[in-house]
């Protein structure tokens, strides 16, 4: 059964859809594509958890926490390049 | 299962929170610190809602569900607008210090170049020395013809070439280095045989000044500088405009102050007489603009004899 709360988090993601597509492409970063696929993933997790109240709900929450587990692999890789990028490759940066 | 891949997933938002917070204290810049205190919140939720999925810490209610699913959504504009307004401003800073640092560097490039050209000039104004002082008769010869062809330089509007016109006119008779002392200080007037040997000197001039890159542009009007508008000149025999043209200035500049000095066999003319001889030359041996400017140049007074007792009449092209 569909919760209150997974009706408005849809509503909220849905409202946000297009402010996370516009600020996406406007951002300028490196490794771009692992924010991309952390957010896909994020996405996808998210849809899983609202899907799974109606469908394979064991197929789908475990496609929510692979998805969670691949979004925080991505999110760990993206961090680590913006720190190597931004004050590794210099060294100039210090505070 | 389950709890593997929310360890997994706690482990990188927990990396990604380290990443963030390490980002934050890099970057103390009152700017970028709300920039940072958001990816650090959006890193922190997610690493919490992933802990709390995988320690299952809680049995599972309406209110936790709620929260943790707002946690999630709220995740994602907070993390985009953290971790690109971050990256922007730190590229914007880098950018900005790497402006600063070529500004500087090029400040202090043109400070080293306008110090080395004065070495420049000074090493040239002592190698035409080195060749007057063969020859006392012609002593400053060299200081003159150049402070004459700057003059005339800047009277035919040609500024951007004021430099090489100065410093052809100061090592314009270099190659009489290699002329010998029998003949150059001979003290009365050149055999045929002798006068071609003195013809060398501007081959050989054009000759040093071509080794030495910094001096090429020159090498054109020291080359030249004997060729006569009607092609009657050395070395070869150029006619008219095919003279080039800092040669064509440096022609009347030299010739002017060949005739002013004084030689071991004649004593120099007066500057009427000079301008007259000139005038004379004109469309023969002088490009006939050059000689009227020169005139002009003479007669408004913005040119004068130089006299050779005195080196502090000189007034350089670089002192007006």
């Amino acid at each position: 059964m569909t919760q209150q709360s997974e009706i408005i988090a849809l509503a909220l993601a849905l409202a946000l859809a297009p402010i996370v597509v516009w600020t996406y492409r406007g951002i300028s970063l490196p490794a771009k594509p692992l924010l991309a696929w952390g957010l896909g993933a994020m996405l996808g997790a998210y849809a899983a958890t609202v899907m799974e109240s109606f469908f394979a709900p064991v197929a789908l929450n475990l496609l929510e926490h692979l998805l969670f587990a691949v979004a925080g692999v991505c999110f760990a890789v993206l961090g680590c390049v913006m720190l190597w990028h931004r004050f590794g490759s210099t060294g100039d940066d210090a505070p | 299962m389950i709890r593997v891949l929310d360890l997994i997933a706690t482990l990188g938002f927990g990396i990604a929170l380290i990443a963030s917070v390490a980002f934050g204290l890099a970057t103390r810049k009152p700017s970028t610190r709300h920039l940072t205190v958001l990816l650090i919140a959006a890193m922190g939720i997610m690493t919490a809602v992933s802990l709390y999925h995988a320690m299952n810490w809680f049995p599972s209610s309406g209110a936790e569900d709620l929260t943790e699913d707002y946690a999630q959504v709220l995740f994602l504009p907070l993390i985009l607008y953290a971790m690109g307004g971050l990256y922007a401003r730190s590229e914007a800073d880098r950018a900005e210090r790497a402006r600063a640092s070529v500004e500087e560097l090029s400040g202090r490039l043109a400070d080293s170049l306008a110090e080395l050209t004065g070495y420049r000039v000074d090493v040239l104004q002592s190698l035409s020395a080195a060749v007057d002082a063969r020859d006392h008769y012609t002593a400053l010869h060299s200081l003159h013809v150049a402070d004459y062809a700057a003059a005339l330089g800047a009277a035919l509007g040609l500024d951007d070439r004021l430099g090489v016109l100065e410093q052809a006119g100061l090592l314009h008779d270099v190659g009489k280095i290699a002329i010998a002392d029998a003949i150059l200080l001979k003290p009365a007037r050149l055999t045929g045989e002798e006068y071609a040997e003195i013809q060398r000197h501007a081959v050989v001039s054009a000759e040093i000044i071509g080794g030495i890159p910094v001096l090429t542009e020159l090498v054109p009007g020291v080359r030249h500088h004997h060729e006569h508008w009607d092609g009657s000149g050395y070395p070869d025999g150029l006619v008219g405009e095919a003279i080039p043209l800092d040669a064509r200035v440096l022609a009347v500049a030299d010739a002017f102050d060949a005739m002013t000095s004084d030689r071991p066999y004649r004593t120099g003319m007066a500057a009427e007489r000079a301008r007259a001889e000139l005038l004379a030359e004109r469309g023969h041996q002088f490009d006939p603009t050059i000689v009227d400017v020169f005139v002009r140049l003479l007669d408004d007074g913005v040119v004068t004899l130089r006299d050779y007792a005195d080196p502090d009449s000189l007034r350089t092209s670089r002192e007006r």
